[in-house]
């Protein structure tokens, strides 16, 4: 079986690479306990198919990586290791990165989780908490002394 | 729960036989009200709070301690009659209200009265909070949207929202807070400040739930007679937060409607705590497990995915991100003052333990390059060995040694401030702050210079003198890499040049690269001179270029000796603060030079240090 087919929650069906699908943990699961059956599509009910649509063009391209040793899994948390493919992948709009990160969470493909929140996690970084809070859609609900409090517990990473 | 809402109708007999929505909601408060009195002898106490966990206590009522508690109730009695003729007073100006004063005065004294024995013992800061609630928290019988608020919103959307958040109430009184969280959620997206509009208006006062949650933990502190100062000054400034909140003197019927106008604030400071810790402890009283990340306004109607739909793991993994293998912590202070859950996220202890412990754990490489002190070095650790070579295994006896410590220090934190009962650690982000370290987001700048004998004139009256300058910087990455340059080059030709970790830049291959490592205060390294990866060049004069002319070098700078094989830089530096500015400065307090030379053996030199100035620490922006 090198073929199976998956869909959507909106019904729509995708015939993958089974390598590229087993990249998610969660399919690979269903595949072993559904067994080798290639002709009933597998239903991803929590995944539109445009998302599914970018994960599986996401686990075609990095289907033959080759596993991380456990050891690297600190320097993983590196910002300036995004190759140039993947931040492409990543160049969507917002709402569609964090259904991205859903989706990802739920089918348990862990490199593509973390390729999703480093883009995030890099689209924070050397923010103002305003500009955060613009980026994201953010209402403060901080009361003025609460956000005076905060102020000053952060006051020691303003020294110069 | 049957035998809450059993109870509830018992307490409030003059609603049993009212039917519509409004006594729904009256009930519900009843049941909130008991079930902080019914559960809470359950909770854990206080003594066992560990990390960031938020555990309260309850005291249940005492009888040795009952006498006191009599006379806490008199006084209560008194102050709750004077709120409540403030209260009917300003109840003439504002209609709106008048009727949830008026007929919660007959109930509200059997209820106070059967709340108030259940902790006959607590100190007058709970008696006087749990007038606060009961009078404030009376529960409205009118429930029909005040009109203002029909000029806010518009009809439907805040109905529909008002009737969200009421279920979810109910939801989270009855125990179900995940089903609560979901409608507390849709509320909200209707509209943000939903639960500020209903405090706004008197509808509910989900705020009392706190207030005496507080107390109750003040309260229990108060019947155990152990009043340190600690206790007594939070339990003073409750006190005076509380009389603020109740507004002015009765009598005063004006300023008392005003007041009543006004939103009340939930702030009480706890002495010691960090306001996440009063946020969690809120958010709980609220029934959330972290507070909502609430979409702006304009926004409410929003049809993608944000932020907020990230479950918290997940959210937390991206903060990890953030904090990264640079360690931006100054990144991540500034998500704490977004909102409240992204506050509560940003302090939680798994980040600020990577940010303490990286240098520790996983991100060293166990190589010869691991920096050992040296013998006779200003270190007084047992447990490093000399010229050892330190195991993994070593190195965890090691990290336990530092955990211990920290554990130490944190014990005399606690014992400073209260009896000493509870043994708590202090937390990773007080940690992180307060302990020494080695910044990483700029670089140590020493000026150093040295007088150099010119040429002598002809005359032989006369020899000039050269003063020659020089700099040493050192640059600390976050992953226990350091480099050393010396040159006469100018910070700013310099700074560009350490930004990044040699294996990144590949062109500018200067300077002296090593490892190192902190031990209390003393930051210990190892550097040897950087492999040039231009094999053409000679290594003499890429390091010419370094230092200007090589006839100029300065003395103490690591000198290349042809017969070593290798030559290896040992520095310990004493870590310092400024008045200002924490961790700002270096001090020397041992440069050597160990050479291995081709027969195997190794020699130690000591340099002298007289002529060496401290590191001064300039932050760098473009670092981190």
């Amino acid at each position: 079986m090198s073929q199976i087919k998956l869909q959507s929650s909106d019904g729509r069906e995708f015939t993958v690479d089974a390598k590229a699908a087993k990249m998610s943990e969660t399919i690979k699961n269903m595949l072993e306990d559904l067994g080798g059956d290639g002709e009933n599509a597998i239903p991803v009910p929590n995944v539109t198919g445009a998302i599914l649509e970018k994960v599986i063009q996401y686990c075609l391209h990095h289907k033959d990586d080759v596993a991380k040793p456990e050891e690297d899994e600190t320097k993983a948390k590196k910002q300036e290791d995004i190759d140039s493919w993947d931040a492409d992948f990543c160049r969507v709009d917002q709402g569609t990165l964090f259904e991205m990160i859903l989706a990802a969470n739920y089918l348990d493909i862990k490199p593509m989780l973390d390729l999703t929140c480093k883009t995030v996690a890099n689209m924070i970084r050397g923010k103002t908490p305003d500009e955060i809070r613009k980026l994201f859609n953010i209402k403060s609900d901080f009361s003025p002394e609460e956000e005076e409090q905060v102020k000053k517990e952060n006051d020691w990473c303003e020294e110069k | 729960m049957s035998r809450s809402s059993a109870a509830a109708e018992a307490v409030v007999p003059s609603d049993a036989d009212a039917s519509d929505d409004t006594d729904n909601v009256e009930l519900e408060l009843e049941l909130e009200q008991l079930d902080l009195n019914t559960t809470t002898p359950t909770a854990v106490p206080s003594a066992a709070a560990m990390d960031s966990i938020v555990v309260l206590s309850h005291e249940d009522g005492d009888a040795a301690v009952a006498a006191a508690g009599d006379l806490d109730l008199a006084s209560f009695r008194h102050e709750w009659q004077s709120e409540l003729a403030a209260r009917s007073a300003s109840a003439s100006t504002n209609p709106a209200t008048s009727a949830a004063v008026t007929s919660d005065a007959s109930s509200a004294s059997g209820r106070t009265s059967s709340n108030y024995s259940h902790s006959a013992g607590a100190s007058t800061s709970r008696a006087t909070n749990t007038a606060t609630s009961d009078s404030l928290a009376g529960p409205p019988t009118h429930l029909a949207l005040p009109p203002s608020l029909r000029n806010l919103q518009s009809d439907d959307t805040f109905k529909r929202a008002f009737k969200l958040h009421q279920s979810a109430a109910y939801l989270e009184s009855t125990g179900q807070a995940l089903a609560a969280m979901e409608l507390y959620r849709e509320a909200f997206q209707l509209v943000p400040d939903i639960d500020r509009i209903i405090v706004d208006a008197g509808m509910v006062f989900p705020e009392n739930e706190d207030m005496t949650w507080y107390d109750e933990d003040e309260g229990g502190k108060a019947q155990e007679d152990v009043l340190s100062d600690y206790d007594a000054a939070s339990r003073s400034s409750n006190t005076a937060s509380l009389h603020k909140r109740k507004g002015p003197a009765p009598g005063d019927a004006a300023a008392a409607a005003a007041a009543a106008a006004t939103i009340p604030t939930t702030i009480v400071q706890r002495n010691d705590g960090d306001l996440v810790f009063q946020l969690k402890a809120d958010a709980h009283a609220a029934g959330y497990d972290l507070w909502p990340i609430l979409p702006m306004r304009e926004s409410t109607l929003r049809t993608t995915a944000h932020i907020s739909d990230l479950p918290i793991e997940i959210l937390l993994q991206i903060l990890l991100f953030v904090i990264g293998s640079e360690l931006d912590l100054r990144s991540l202070e500034a998500i704490s003052r977004v909102c409240k859950q992204l506050h509560i996220l940003a302090r939680d202890e798994s980040l600020w333990r990577h940010a303490t412990m990286p240098t520790n754990l996983s991100q060293i490489h166990l190589d010869s390059w691991e920096p050992t002190p040296l013998a006779g070095s200003a270190l007084s650790h047992a447990s490093v060995s000399v010229h050892s070579l330190m195991s993994s295994q070593h190195r965890w006896r090691e990290l336990e040694a530092e955990h211990r410590r920290l554990l130490a220090l944190y014990t005399q934190r606690v014992a400073q401030h209260a009896d000493g009962s509870a043994v708590t650690l202090l937390p990773w982000r007080s940690v992180y702050i307060q302990r020494p370290r080695v910044r990483v987001d700029g670089l140590y700048i020493a000026r150093l210079w040295y007088v150099r004998a010119g040429e002598k004139s002809l005359d032989n009256f006369f020899q000039p003198f050269h003063r020659v300058e020089y700099y040493r910087y050192l640059r600390f990455f976050a992953d226990g890499t350091v480099i050393s340059l010396i040159t006469p080059d100018d910070p700013t030709l310099v700074v560009p040049r350490l930004k990044n970790p040699p294996r990144q830049t590949g062109a500018e291959e200067t300077g002296y690269l090593g490892k190192y490592r902190l031990h209390g205060d003393i930051v210990v390294i190892k550097v040897k001179k950087m492999e040039s990866r231009r094999p053409n060049r000679a290594t003499s004069s890429a390091q010419a270029n370094t230092r200007g002319v090589s006839s100029r070098r300065p003395p103490h700078v690591e000198p290349v000796v042809p017969s070593s094989l290798e030559s290896i830089f040992y520095m310990e530096l004493q870590v310092k603060s400024s008045a200002s500015r924490r961790n700002s400065r270096l001090t020397w307090l041992r440069y050597s030079s160990i050479m291995h030379m081709s027969d195997a053996t190794s020699t130690v030199n000591d340099f002298d240090l007289s002529s060496m100035n401290e590191f001064i620490f300039s932050r760098v922006r473009s670092y981190v």
